[in-house]
């Protein structure tokens, strides 16, 4: 193998398929990533056999070839270099690199012990606007539950139907739901989970490039592709596995009716939030006491070992005469707050011990839900 | 030879030629699932093994396997389920474990509708409710055979739906214990009316009836909320007769016994009449204190006895109530970290304790009393004299002299003009046939509990 390539893109490569290659013991092979030139590209390669990315770049192929070596100290190398343009040079049992009068020569691994990443099974299953889809994606992917007892949930559900498609994580919690209208209706309906890990290397591998992001979707794994922009050549493959189960029927959980509707500004809010949750006790607690006659809120926290403080605003709220008082954890509180895009939102209230639930003033898809503490 | 002797072959032989990190790598999990016209079919935890298998071990698989079976031509590779590690417990440090409520509703089994929490083993039996559960129990091991249908009524809060769900979990748990699978429908009664309803909307009613009569175990929860739906009742009706004669179990609920729920057909009434009733009542004061003993076994928290005496003392009417008062203790207790003292516990209380004072209007009794009978208000105030419209309306007079002490004028003139005998002979009525007569007690005890919100 030998090739020239530009630094910066090469760096690029490294960088998102470096996060997929996890420190592994047992099989050393895993730390590594795997070059290898083809025509006119070199394609890199990683993987931690849940998951695996192929990264192409342009590239002046003189000989094809693959090797794999440690991603480390590749990336801590090539981090050190000015020079802007490499050339990689495969040798036995060595990776040579030469650039602007610098040379190193990198012990390599054997190429054939690098596990195969599975290619995309089938036809296109469906394609949407990537920016679109990672914008999404990025506000529902934090509530997913830590805990995997119970697998459905550990991961973000996607679903199509229509000209609809839902992202929904939930933690038990809270839940988070986006929706993206489609420009055209889709054939088929899909339903599919994906681990969260998965999801958040997603949305580093693909950004808020503006490209379309092709989907293709099999019973057990699903493959996203991204096309270069110069030529009609994957520049990105991201293979994953699907989480096995059914998703639970959350949308009986979101409330249709609620007690009390408030009209907020979402700095204003957030500021105020974070002063009255340094005297939030163990538990995290902010009361928020809600009065519509008065069309006041009041954000309270109270720690026995801190002190007490509190803050009052005036906001439009709409609802019942009597006043309610209910207890947040406001970590909770937050999270779902810096999803919100808008400048102003809603905060409704339902019933006593029910979900409270956050959108953005403006129609845009996002829902966030969640539940009290009780106290 | 065994297709899992025939793999275990392969597993001893590949051990020797590849180091031990690739042999786990690869070959766990991995199984012949089935063999065929010369095809053998693995299955693989994941795609890559897959890829890996295919590509790199192939031949020395099919080698091994034409060894010992030469009828073996082709072997595929597909990606079968994987059976499950025992999961790290991984807790998610922000969320504080009991204080922080969660969404029942995703603990909820979407096949049965079951809630895996309510079980037998955290029911807490006294003398209030001891019939009821032995009726359960009995229909948990049996069921079809034993009391069928087995009816139970109480009030709010009293564990009504716990009990029966248990039943649905206890039967669901045995089933999967002797691996023949019942189908298990847990239904709320307001639910199964807008299932009805959403099907002949949507002109499904036929597939939802195939769908319901092959449940084994049909659970349909506050059956109450039949009343005054016709159309669903008569869809009921056919499905209680359907199931029953294939003597399958059914398990119903209500707020009050079969007789006292008006606007319910006939027909129905008497098949509900027909197998076991059961009734919950209030929970005496020891079997309070056992409840709230389990509940702060149960979170972890202890409280000295003179608190949980006083809980148990002023909270009478309501379990849920009872549990709700322990979690207001359990976390202050918690957040302040020292133990409570009685007058701690009866400051936090105070409002729960207290209730809701005993507030009615003559608007409000009209109202409870004519929902309770399925009458519009206006039927009431009405000069019919028919007997359904009779009766409610002697209650509403008892209940504005009993409850508001107004004067047999006053309520006479409420009607109509009426003439205050008329209002006195009502009185009188009511009075005495609640002496006598232990339905008609019920159910102004059931009025009265609804009026005031208990």
């Amino acid at each position: 193998m030998r090739t020239i390539i530009l630094k910066e893109n090469f760096k690029e490569g490294l960088g998102a398929v470096g996060r997929i290659a996890q420190k592994n013991l047992s099989l050393p092979i895993l730390n590594s990533v795997l070059l290898s030139c083809e025509k006119n590209f070199i394609c890199l390669k990683a993987t931690d056999l849940e998951m695996g990315m192929k990264w192409w770049i342009l590239s002046k192929v003189e000989k094809e070839g693959r090797v794999a070596c440690s991603l480390k100290v590749l990336q801590s190398l090539i981090d050190s270099l000015p020079a802007e343009k490499l050339s990689l040079k495969a040798e036995e049992k060595k990776l040579l690199l030469e650039a602007d009068g610098f040379r190193a020569q990198i012990n390599s691994l054997d190429a054939e012990e690098f596990p195969i990443i599975p290619e995309p099974e089938g036809e296109i299953s469906f394609v949407i606007k990537n920016s679109q889809f990672i914008e999404g994606l990025s506000q529902v992917v934090e509530m997913t539950a830590v805990s995997l007892i119970k697998p459905e949930i550990s991961g973000v559900h996607f679903n199509l139907s229509g000209n609809q498609f839902k992202m929904v994580a939930t933690d038990s919690f809270r839940l988070a739901e986006k929706t993206i209208s489609l420009d055209k209706k889709l054939e088929k309906e899909a339903s599919f989970i994906l681990p969260q890990r998965a999801c958040r290397e997603i949305i580093n591998a693909f950004g808020e490039r503006e490209e379309n992001l092709r989907f293709y979707l099999s019973p057990n794994q699903i493959v996203l592709e991204s096309l270069m922009e110069e030529t009609p050549h994957p520049r990105v493959q991201f293979f994953t596995r699907l989480i096995e189960g059914e998703y639970p029927n959350y949308q009986e959980i979101i409330p249709k009716e609620f007690r009390f509707k408030a009209f907020l500004q979402k700095n204003e809010f957030l500021q105020r939030l974070k002063a009255v949750s340094l005297f939030s006790n163990k538990i995290n607690e902010v009361k928020i006491k809600i009065s519509s006659e008065r069309q006041e809120i009041e954000l309270e926290g109270q720690n026995p070992e801190v002190g007490q403080s509190s803050s009052v605003f005036s906001a439009r709220i709409e609802g019942e005469k009597e006043a309610m008082e209910v207890s947040f954890n406001w970590r909770f509180l937050v999270d779902g707050l810096n999803q919100i895009r808008d400048k102003e939102f809603v905060l409704a209230l339902s019933k006593d011990e029910g979900p409270a639930v956050m959108k953005p003033k403006e129609e845009s898809g996002y829902l966030y839900l969640l539940m009290p503490l009780r106290i | 030879m065994t297709n899992e002797e025939l793999w275990q072959t392969v597993l001893a032989q590949i051990q020797l030629v590849i180091s031990p990190a690739n042999f786990a790598t690869w070959f766990k999990q991995t199984a012949i699932v089935s063999q065929k016209d010369g095809e053998m079919i693995v299955s693989v935890p994941n795609s890559f093994s897959r890829e890996w298998l295919k590509n790199k071990y192939h031949k020395l698989i099919t080698k091994i396997i034409n060894d010992q079976d030469n009828r073996i031509k082709e072997i595929k590779y597909t990606i079968g389920s994987v059976v499950q590690t025992t999961p790290e417990k991984k807790t998610n440090p922000a969320v504080p474990t009991t204080e922080q409520l969660d969404f029942q509703e995703l603990k909820i089994d979407k096949e049965t509708n079951l809630n895996p929490r309510y079980l037998f083993d955290n029911f807490v039996v006294g003398s209030f409710n001891e019939l009821a559960h032995a009726a359960a129990t009995a229909v948990a091991k049996n069921p079809g055979e034993t009391y069928n249908p087995l009816f139970i009524y109480g009030g709010v809060g009293l564990g009504k739906t716990h009990l029966l769900q248990a039943v649905g979990n206890e039967v669901s748990r045995n089933s999967d214990r002797n691996s023949d699978k019942k189908s298990i429908k847990y239904l709320p009664a307001e639910r199964f009316v807008s299932e009805i309803v959403g099907a002949i909307r949507n002109h499904q009613i036929e597939s939802l009836k195939t769908k319901l009569q092959k449940t084994d175990i049909l659970i349909l929860d506050d059956v109450q909320f039949l009343a005054g739906k016709e159309k669903t009742q008569e869809e009921f009706f056919h499905l209680f007769n359907a199931l029953y004669e294939k003597n399958k179990q059914i398990i119903l609920s209500s707020d009050r016994p079969p007789k006292a729920i008006a606007s319910l057909a006939e027909r129905l009434r008497s098949r509900f009449e027909g197998g076991l009733i059961a009734d919950i009542s209030f929970p005496d004061l020891e079997t309070r204190m056992a409840i709230l003993k389990t509940k702060a076994v149960e979170k972890n928290i202890e409280f000295n006895d003179e608190i949980i005496n006083y809980v148990a003392a002023s909270i009478q009417k309501n379990i849920r109530e009872l549990e709700g008062a322990l979690n207001r203790l359990s976390t202050h207790q918690k957040i302040s970290g020292q133990p409570l003292t009685l007058e701690i516990a009866k400051e936090l209380l105070g409002s729960l304790v207290a209730g809701p004072p005993k507030i009615s209007s003559p608007k409000k009794i009209v109202q409870v009393v004519s929902d309770f009978y399925d009458l519009r208000e206006k039927e009431v105030f009405g000069i019919t004299r028919k007997k359904e419209v009779v009766k409610p309306r002697q209650i509403i007079m008892f209940l504005l002299r009993e409850e508001l002490k107004y004067s047999f004028p006053a309520i006479g003139r409420m009607f109509q003009g009426k003439d205050h005998t008329t209002a006195i002979h009502a009185f009188k009525k009511i009075k005495k046939g609640v002496g006598e007569n232990e339905d008609l007690a019920e159910e102004i005890s059931l009025i009265k509990r609804k009026l005031y919100g208990l």
